[in-house]
């Protein structure tokens, strides 16, 4: 059932240890949070998923496999920065993803576009910000991917496109698919998870059902997290 | 757009006050059917499976009943609602009186002010 | 998937290079016309100056164009923020490499093709048809065709040493900016470094094989070859040559694929 699985995971970039025996296993159907301060290994883990980085120790297998070519074709990756090619317009950007992603689906990416209103032939380096980071996602989301990694999808954008992005994560969910999403900014994405993964220096803290943690310590989340490890 | 939640309980215990608020007051009448779970969850902003737990709350305590198929109804049966709306205003009813007590009024004038107000109100309606 | 990841670099190339290349056809003509249709003493006024300069800055241009996309396209779409999409993509990172290799090794010959044709459209546009019978002419001596299939043989392996050789280099400064981005700080700096050190590297190798040579008297075998059967010791040259950049092309390849799939630093 677990389609994401970490055993014994460290990673150590010279003399830091970003991530230190790690022990995790995410289900699909699952909205999990991936939270912790900042440097407390949460791109890290995402970018081991992705094979942007190889572990010191131990393994991290998506849908039983080992990160590469296989793992690629079902895993959609936002990461934190603009990483689409800048002179690319829309319809270019429909046509790479059509043609490299076999799970693209052009029709809910074209949906998403318009119901957002990001149309036109302009490249991508000369949209604003916040129209940029839309179509990131939109793109992210356009895929029927096995699993969805999102590193820091809300952090720096405006309340309205919070929502946004929020929304289509909820709009997009799937039974079949695991969203791990990466943030520092609990209170925002906390109704929409399942699960929360608190990672503090390289360790999972904390790995519990968002509501059975909320019934048991009698705050949200995020407080929770402010009161117990005195961070964010 | 989503719902606003309080800080201190579990997601799914607001939904489902929520829902028995919106039943006891009509905005989803009885017999009607409810909207999808991904529809209700996306109109919240909140995690399908949370609101598929708060749902199976609602059929557990008799207020929705599922059918395989077609969806999820809202109970036609009247004891039920009426069980419903008994229970919440105790609710309603035990925290009002707290307060009154809170700020230094006998039962006796509470509920003096209580029919006051009432009557009151009948007379403009008239 | 590689001919898709060469496809998008013809995509990428092509919006820099095809309107290049066509402003450079377009000039050369315009110069061999002017030359043939505009008074004698054309060149010497200025707008005859001018068009001759347009035409050879475009000529270096798309020299220089096909040179700095070659370096840009591996360093920035791989190494800079778009490597996050490139390694996200279904495939592994031995064919992101190649397939940089290859385009590069393909835009570099369509580049080298269209100079040749703006010098031959230019010479055309100046001197009409006359240029073809000089062409004819080499052809009407039938002595000469005696030549022919040698000379064919040797231009073949030429052509293959030239495209090995656009490889290796191209490579080598691949593994050289590979090295360059395992530091956090000045990684263009880096790169330079690292190309230096390979060429030290490469002297100091050349000078022991040279030596080695003349000690074991490879040389002078080789020299009795030549004497013997000229057309044999140019083959043996070539090839030697091409197994040579064979190597050196497989050696950085593996270096740049190492770091490219093991140590990847995306900023």
């Amino acid at each position: 059932m677990s389609i994401l699985e970490c055993r014994g995971l460290s990673k150590n970039y010279g003399s830091i240890q970003a991530l230190k025996n790690i022990d995790l296993s995410l289900e699909s159907g699952r909205i999990v949070g991936l939270v912790g301060p900042n440097g407390s290994g949460k791109t890290t883990l995402i970018k081991l998923a992705q094979h942007l980085l190889t572990p010191t120790a131990g393994m991290i297998t998506i849908d039983g496999m080992l990160p590469g070519p296989q793992t690629k074709a079902i895993v959609s990756y936002l990461p934190d920065r603009d990483f689409l090619p800048q002179w690319m317009n829309l319809d270019q950007l429909t046509a790479f993803y059509h043609e490299f992603f076999s799970d693209f689906n052009p029709a809910k990416s074209a949906d998403m576009l318009e119901a957002l209103g990001v149309i036109g032939t302009m490249p991508l380096g000369k949209m604003s910000k916040g129209t940029r980071e839309k179509v990131q996602l939109i793109f992210t989301m356009s895929r029927e991917a096995r699993v969805y990694l999102l590193d820091e999808p809300i952090a720096g954008v405006d309340p309205a496109t919070r929502d946004y992005i929020l929304r289509t994560i909820l709009t997009n969910y799937s039974e079949n698919a695991l969203v791990l999403i990466s943030t520092h900014l609990i209170t925002d994405v906390e109704p929409i998870l399942d699960e929360v993964v608190f990672l503090q220096n390289g360790t999972i803290a904390l790995h519990e059902n968002a509501d059975a943690l909320r019934e048991r310590t009698g705050k949200s989340i995020d407080g929770y997290f402010r009161e117990v490890y005195r961070c964010f | 757009m989503a719902w606003k939640f309080n800080d201190g309980a579990p997601i799914y215990l607001q939904i489902v006050n929520t829902l028995k608020r919106n039943i006891a007051s009509g905005a989803y009448p009885p017999g009607s059917r409810l909207p999808s779970v991904r529809d209700l969850a996306l109109e919240a902003g909140v995690n399908p499976n949370t609101m598929q737990r708060a749902l199976s709350e609602l059929e557990r305590s008799g207020l929705v009943n599922s059918q395989r198929t077609a969806g999820r109804f809202i109970t036609e049966d009247a004891s039920a609602l009426l069980d419903l709306r008994k229970s919440m205003s105790e609710e309603i009813v035990s925290e009002f009186i707290a307060r009154l007590r809170g700020i230094g009024m006998s039962d006796e004038q509470i509920l003096d002010t209580v029919r006051d107000k009432i009557n009151s109100e009948h007379k403009e309606e008239t | 998937m590689l001919l898709k990841l060469i496809g998008y670099e013809m995509k990428a190339f092509g919006r820099i290079m095809l309107p290049l290349y066509a402003a450079l056809l377009g000039f050369a003509l315009l110069t061999g016309l002017s030359i043939q249709f505009l008074p004698q003493d054309f060149l010497s006024g200025l707008p005859g100056i001018l068009i001759f300069m347009l035409y050879g800055i475009l000529m270096m241009s798309i020299i220089i164009m096909t040179c700095v996309l070659s370096v840009t396209r591996f360093y920035k779409n791989l190494l800079g923020l778009e490597g996050y999409l490139m390694f996200s993509l279904p495939t592994d990172t031995a064919t992101l490499i190649t397939s940089k290799v290859l385009s590069v090794l393909i835009w570099s010959m369509l580049s080298t093709v269209v100079s040749f044709l703006a010098v031959f459209l230019s010479a055309l546009g100046a001197g009409g048809v006359s240029i073809f019978k000089g062409i004819a002419e080499i052809f009407s001596h039938p002595e000469l065709l005696e030549y022919l299939p040698n000379a064919i043989g040797t231009t073949i392996l030429f052509m293959l040493m030239l495209i090995l050789g656009a490889a290796a280099s191209i490579v080598r400064i691949y593994a050289g900016i590979a090295i360059g981005h395992q530091f956090n700080d000045h990684r263009i700096l880096m790169s330079i470094v690292a190309l230096i050190g390979f060429n030290m590297i490469g002297t100091t190798l050349s000078t022991i094989c040279s030596r080695a040579g003349v000690y074991f008297g490879i040389f002078d075998s080789f020299g009795q070859i030549f004497e013997a059967d000229t057309t044999q010791a140019l083959y043996l040259a070539q090839g030697g040559m091409i197994l040579f950049l064979l190597v050196q092309t497989a050696f950085f390849g593996v270096i740049t694929w190492l770091l490219l799939d093991r140590k990847l630093n995306l900023e």
